[in-house]
């Protein structure tokens, strides 16, 4: 069946957008989406990573490293010669075990021929694309700090079972889940560069629209997904011209002084704030394919930015996407 | 990154002093904490690495076989004789192990270090602590190393109110 293109999801801007600025710019670290069952989170992050051109990685290397990769690791991964690949989507199940997730022994060729061989795990697959976990804020602690550890230094260290191995392991991580089940640890909520909150479309027509979406993939997914590569091909066009364009684009001072007086005013915890919030105007501005960045880059992933940042005060119980608002209209009025 | 700038806060330079001092030394010092994630500690982790000083990570799923050293159950089946592994904490002799989520460190693995520590050491200990509020490394290492405390995030207090031009990065050495 083919996938649900990602250019057919209907409304979910918020959540759209962020998703193309990670993957404008995957050091941004990551997109956490808050939210409501059955809106389409894993829909939208796996349509956008079978949307993305495929990446070049040595041939049946298990990392699906690259030239540059082979050179840091040269003995991860085999000299063979460079092939495309699908860009990967790697479901993490709650369940996983540690094995599961980090690798571990090949026992099947221990067993056979007394060799002691890593067998990579769901780590090494997502490398270069994009790890996804559903209620992520379920994920049992030690999963959570394995999870943390290989987030921040992009790769995965194995010293266990006789095994030492090290392989990179830079990934989109992707989170859902719902705040009212359980807390996510600040430590791992602090690694989402970007975070969103998805609602059930609260009007009619977009939800009329949505089940006529669904029924026409459902009856024919090939056709549908024909029907939307035009607009898909729009979107990766945009994502590609990003890429291309995000190095070269330059950030006025006035709007720098406007991202930390945003940041000051809604109180956002330490500096990743503002710096995130920089990065995150700057892919965008790459993806509209705007030179400059403007104060409306600013306004457009503030909420995104800053949401999951803000210092908790017992005083005033408004929401943060409220706080942000309030704070956006002081700073630019 | 600018050098004309007015040297940052110290918490940045006094993590850089204690790295220095810690080099000079790293078994008979101990160790250093670097408190909070962020670009700060990475630099200071490029410094490192930088000096030529073998740096290993210990990952936090670290076994007491490879931690300590064990029977190389393969080699010795195949060669009829007991073949000993090396563990992380001999193969690291002269180096630094690099202990990240320390806050996080499981009692049964912080009493090994600290144990190496105290009988001949030949390692230096570098904690990457990303505790907040009372989290932190465990007592029985922090008792152990030199340097501890060390600020290097880039919130609570290392910049109370940011500069233009802080968002560039900032110079680690002043």
């Amino acid at each position: 069946m083919a996938r649900f293109p990602f250019s057919a999801i209907v409304g979910q801007d918020e959540m759209k957008q962020a998703l193309l600025i990670a993957a404008v710019d995957p050091a941004i670290g990551g997109v956490m989406v808050f939210g409501d069952r059955g809106t389409g989170k894993s829909t939208a992050a796996r349509a956008l990573a079978g949307l993305l051109p495929p990446i070049s990685a040595i041939q049946d290397c298990p990392y699906g490293c690259s030239k540059d990769d082979q050179a840091r690791y040269p003995d991860v991964c085999g000299t063979g010669p460079l092939r495309k690949r699908p860009v990967p989507f790697v479901d993490l199940p709650l369940g996983a075990t540690e094995d599961r997730v980090l690798g571990a022994l090949d026992l099947e060729r221990a067993l056979r021929s007394g060799e002691k061989a890593f067998e990579p795990g769901l780590l090494a697959k997502a490398h270069r694309g994009f790890l996804y976990i559903d209620e992520i804020n379920l994920l049992e602690d030690h999963l959570v700090d394995l999870l943390l550890d290989v987030a921040a230094s992009g790769e995965n260290v194995v010293e266990r079972e006789g095994l030492s191995v090290r392989h990179p392991a830079k990934f989109v991580l992707i989170g859902s889940g719902n705040p009212e089940e359980g807390e996510l640890r600040p430590q791992l909520l602090d690694r989402f560069g970007l975070s969103v909150e998805v609602r059930t479309p609260g009007d009619i027509e977009s939800r009329v629209e949505i089940m006529r979406r669904c029924a026409a993939q459902e009856a024919d997914s090939q056709l549908f997904a024909d029907n939307w590569a035009d607009e898909d091909a729009k979107v990766l066009r945009r994502v590609d011209r990003g890429r291309k364009r995000l190095a070269s684009v330059t950030i006025p001072d006035a709007v720098l002084h406007k991202a930390a007086e945003l940041c000051m005013a809604v109180g956002a915890d330490g500096l990743r704030g503002e710096l995130t919030l920089m990065r995150a105007a700057k892919a965008l501005a790459a993806l509209e394919g705007a030179k400059t960045v403007g104060q409306a880059h600013l306004v457009a992933v503030a909420p995104s930015a800053l949401r999951h940042r803000l210092r908790r005060d017992v005083l005033d119980e408004t929401g943060s996407t409220a706080r942000i608002e309030r704070a956006l209209d002081e700073v630019f009025a | 990154m600018s050098r004309a700038e007015p040297a940052p806060p110290d918490p940045a330079r006094d993590a850089c002093l204690a790295l220095s001092l810690f080099l000079t030394a790293p078994a008979q010092l101990g160790g250093l904490s670097l408190r909070g994630s962020g670009p700060a500690r990475e630099a200071l982790l490029e410094m490192l690495r930088d000096t030529g000083v073998a740096v290993r990570r210990m990952p936090a799923h670290v076994d007491d076989e490879r931690l300590l050293g064990g029977v190389d159950l393969a080699v010795s089946l195949a060669s009829g004789r007991t073949v000993r592994a090396r563990g992380l904490l001999e193969e690291i002799a002269g180096g630094v192990l690099v202990v990240p989520l320390a806050e996080r460190l499981d009692h049964a693995i912080a009493g090994r270090l600290a144990q190496a520590l105290d009988s001949d050491a030949r390692f230096g200990l570098v904690l990457l602590d990303d505790g907040i509020e009372n989290e932190g490394p465990p007592a029985a290492l922090l008792e152990r190393i030199a340097f501890f405390h060390l600020r290097c995030d880039l919130g609570g207090g290392l910049f109370q109110a940011p500069r233009p031009g802080a968002h560039k990065g900032f110079n680690l050495l002043g």
